[in-house]
């Protein structure tokens, strides 16, 4: 018996600091001077998640008949010319498939954690964290140059490490047809119009139809739709390092969006799924406004309505505020096998022919050319009213917390954001009892 | 002679090692290996983005820390589980009495039975969550259709609560059914037929018969009861997602978010150390219990 457990005792250890092992890979860049030290080794082969599409999702798409939308245009056509540019550096770029949002990041950090990152890290939400992480190797300063500030990410050193390859901002979309039923002719501009008017069209409606208002879905859907209202009020849930949950502007803002949840049908501004909410504007059309990325104006020309866009409305006094949306982040992260190769992989992302498709899903391109080329977009209503928002190059993504980030966001949607609509607790409790768990996870 | 004996144990033994190693290493590797990982991952701050920090008894202290609501959650994990598995426990007891019976279709009604226990559970708590959708759900349609109001079952703590639960033992309850089904077919008839013959009625029959029989059975279905309710997150995570605002979360959900959606692994690991040794506290003591009780029965 005992030498049997000697044996397991040590077969257990062998396990063990076989998967303790560090990989210590060497990518061959020099982090400091950002150059690559060797980037000729045979069998090079770069792995790249979400960008591109692999040979099922091509296949999927055909199936469809759906490999002209401009999002498969831009995946293809990315494909179709990495792979011929890493040939001729004599590369080979798999491009997989790890899903999107948490199945992404989780994929992407097992690999970091094991020593064994991907060439090019991609995401949304996720990756101011990974910015602050100091996981990502600053961006070739002609990349930086290209794109509009309001597509990138920066480290704690302000150097630039991610860029998107495109995003989209909010805009209020409507339906003209329950608009003019209930007397109206135009969007409203302000909250105070914004209120008055759906509260008329839901009286109007009479349980058919409804005025509207901003969602407060209880996962990031709704903290990106709800925090360009906080932002027109001058504040957000940090600010400069400081939690301002119990800031007077943002419980104002938190009492507007539980008025206007009033305007929406039992459940659908708090659900756990936004596609109810979309399905309500675009396909039963009896909702009269919705908050959305710039895509809504695809999916109400397919549902042939009557619609219409424009800018956000604003609070009295209040500022211009939005929040990037949809934003695809491409970055490199410093286990990168070789990272010049994976910056021509986002170079190519961004280049004019790729990045101009974006604009016919009137979606903004990162590149400040285009941006600057008004005849480009100026007769497409929606992509108008985002590119103004962009061009600013002020408009970032949702805050980021020091530490903790992920949690932080969760109990601000479900504690703050669902809480605030789902029930009539005060907001100054609903606020002071998140703030008390988001500070001991920042402490 | 004895010698003999001993080595020829020995060589058997030796043989059985050889046959169990495998699935030693196995088990060690994707069992041990995480689970002593897990623990040490309690003691550090780790975001699987940087190495891991030495925190000490950090996290420790922040779980049993109330603003953080980490024993609120195990007292939800509890107080759910204990509700569920009660539930679960009679419910399945009774049809597994009745799927005793001699009827007609038996043994349709005891595959009937045992259907959810197999179907995918993400396919059928959507069906459940499509039922429940405020708007066009089918529980709100037949309520509007006897003029009663909707309700926004996902506002509802208690509703959630009720839904879980409702969702846990239908698809569980088939599976200890079939359980304590095995337990009354191996109660020897004889024994009933004596008692019969000595006048006990049905209940007595009950009491006295087929309860002390199911002991073994009962105490099995309990105890991997008592851990499968303490680990319960799934059908939570796909019925409410902790809804209404966190209030149907639990920890066994929240440890999931934190080791596999946040990264927070510090607070994953100290969580799961403390929810796995308090589970077992719970499965000793009830088998304590257990043996104890039938130790003064037979002495």
């Amino acid at each position: 018996m005992k030498k049997f457990l000697s044996l397991f005792g040590v077969l257990l250890l062998a396990v063990v600091f076989l998967a303790a092992c560090d990989d210590d890979t060497d990518n061959g860049y020099d982090d400091d001077n950002g150059e690559v030290a060797d980037a000729s080794a045979e069998d090079i082969r770069l792995v790249v998640p979400y960008l591109g599409l692999t040979d099922e999702q091509i296949e999927a798409a055909e199936s469809l008949g759906e490999m002209d939308t401009p999002y498969n245009r831009f995946m293809y056509g990315l494909r179709r010319e990495a792979e011929s540019a890493m040939a001729d550096q004599g590369a080979e770029v798999e491009f997989v498939d790890w899903g999107w949002a948490e199945s992404l990041d989780q994929q992407q950090r097992a690999l970091i954690a094991a020593g064994d990152a991907p060439d090019i890290v991609v995401g949304e939400i996720f990756m101011p964290t990974y910015a602050a992480e100091d996981i990502l190797l600053p961006l070739p300063q002609d990349i930086v140059d290209a794109v509009n500030p309001s597509f990138l990410v920066f480290n704690d050193n302000d150097q630039a490490v991610a860029v998107a390859a495109r995003a989209s901002v909010f805009s209020l979309f409507y339906n003209r047809d329950l608009l003019e039923a209930a007397g109206f002719d135009s969007a409203p501009t302000t909250w105070d119009e914004f209120q008055m008017m759906s509260d008329a069209i839901t009286e109007a409606g009479n349980g058919e139809f409804f005025g509207g208002g901003v969602p407060s879905f209880p996962h990031a859907g709704g903290a990106l739709r709800a925090t360009p209202f906080f932002r027109q009020m001058g504040t957000d849930f940090i600010v400069d390092g400081e939690l301002q949950l119990e800031s007077q502007e943002l419980i104002e803002t938190l009492y507007f969006i539980r008025a206007m949840n009033h305007n929406l049908p039992l459940g659908l501004g708090n659900s756990a799924s936004e596609d109810p909410m979309w399905n309500a504007f675009e396909v039963e059309q009896n909702i009269a406004f919705v908050i959305n990325g710039t895509w809504q104006a695809g999916g109400a020309e397919r549902n042939d309505m009557n619609w219409g866009v424009a800018p956000l409305p604003l609070p009295a006094g209040g500022v211009e505020g939005n929040c990037l949306v949809a934003a695809m982040y491409m970055a490199v992260p410093r286990g990168a096998s070789h990272p010049e190769l994976s910056f021509d992989i986002i170079r190519l992302a961004l280049s004019e022919n790729l990045s101009e498709i974006w604009l016919d899903d009137s979606v903004p391109s990162p590149r400040q050319d285009i941006i600057d080329h008004t005849a480009r977009w100026s007769d497409n209503e929606t992509l108008a009213v985002a590119i103004e928002a962009v061009s600013t190059g002020e408009v970032s993504g949702l805050a980021t917390f020091p530490q903790n980030d992920a949690q932080i966001w969760e109990i601000i949607n479900t504690q703050i954001l669902a809480r605030t609509t789902m029930t009539n607790d005060p907001i100054a409790t609903i606020v002071a009892e998140a703030s008390a768990q988001i500070q001991s996870l920042l402490d | 002679m004895a010698l003999k004996r001993l080595s020829r144990e020995k060589r058997e033994a030796r043989i059985a090692y050889m046959i169990i190693i495998p699935f030693f290493i196995y088990i060690a590797f994707w069992n041990l290996i995480p689970l002593v990982q897990g623990i040490f991952y309690g003691f550090t701050n780790f975001n699987a983005l940087s190495p891991p920090t030495w925190v000490g008894l950090n996290n420790f202290r922040r779980f049993f820390d109330p603003v953080n609501q980490y024993i609120t959650l195990l007292w939800r994990q509890i107080w759910m589980g204990v509700l569920a598995l009660s539930i679960n426990t009679v419910l399945s007891f009774f049809i597994g009495l009745a799927l005793n019976a001699k009827m007609k279709g038996r043994g349709f009604f005891r595959v009937s039975v045992y259907i959810p226990a197999v179907a995918a559970v993400s396919v059928t708590t959507a069906v459940f969550v499509s039922l429940l959708d405020p708007i066009n759900g089918g529980l709100n349609r037949f309520l509007i259709s006897v003029g009663q109001n909707p309700i926004a079952w996902s506002h509802s703590q208690f509703w959630m609560v009720f839904w879980v639960i409702v969702f846990f033992v239908w698809r569980n309850v088939g599976m200890a059914a079939i359980i304590w089904l095995g337990g009354l077919q191996g109660i020897d008839p004889a024994l009933h037929e004596a008692a019969q013959i000595d006048g006990a009625s049905k209940f007595q029959r009950l009491r006295y018969v087929t309860l002390p029989g199911l002991r073994f059975v009962a105490g099995y279905i309990i105890l991997t009861g008592i851990i499968a309710v303490m680990q319960m997150f799934d059908v939570v995570m796909f019925i409410s997602a902790g809804n209404p605002f966190g209030q149907t979360d639990v920890l066994m959900y929240r440890i999931y978010r934190y080791g596999a959606v946040h990264f927070n692994l510090g607070m994953a690991g100290t969580s799961s150390t403390i929810l796995g040794a308090l589970t077992l506290v719970f499965a000793v003591i009830y088998l304590r219990f257990n043996f104890k009780r039938e130790e003064n029965e037979h002495a």
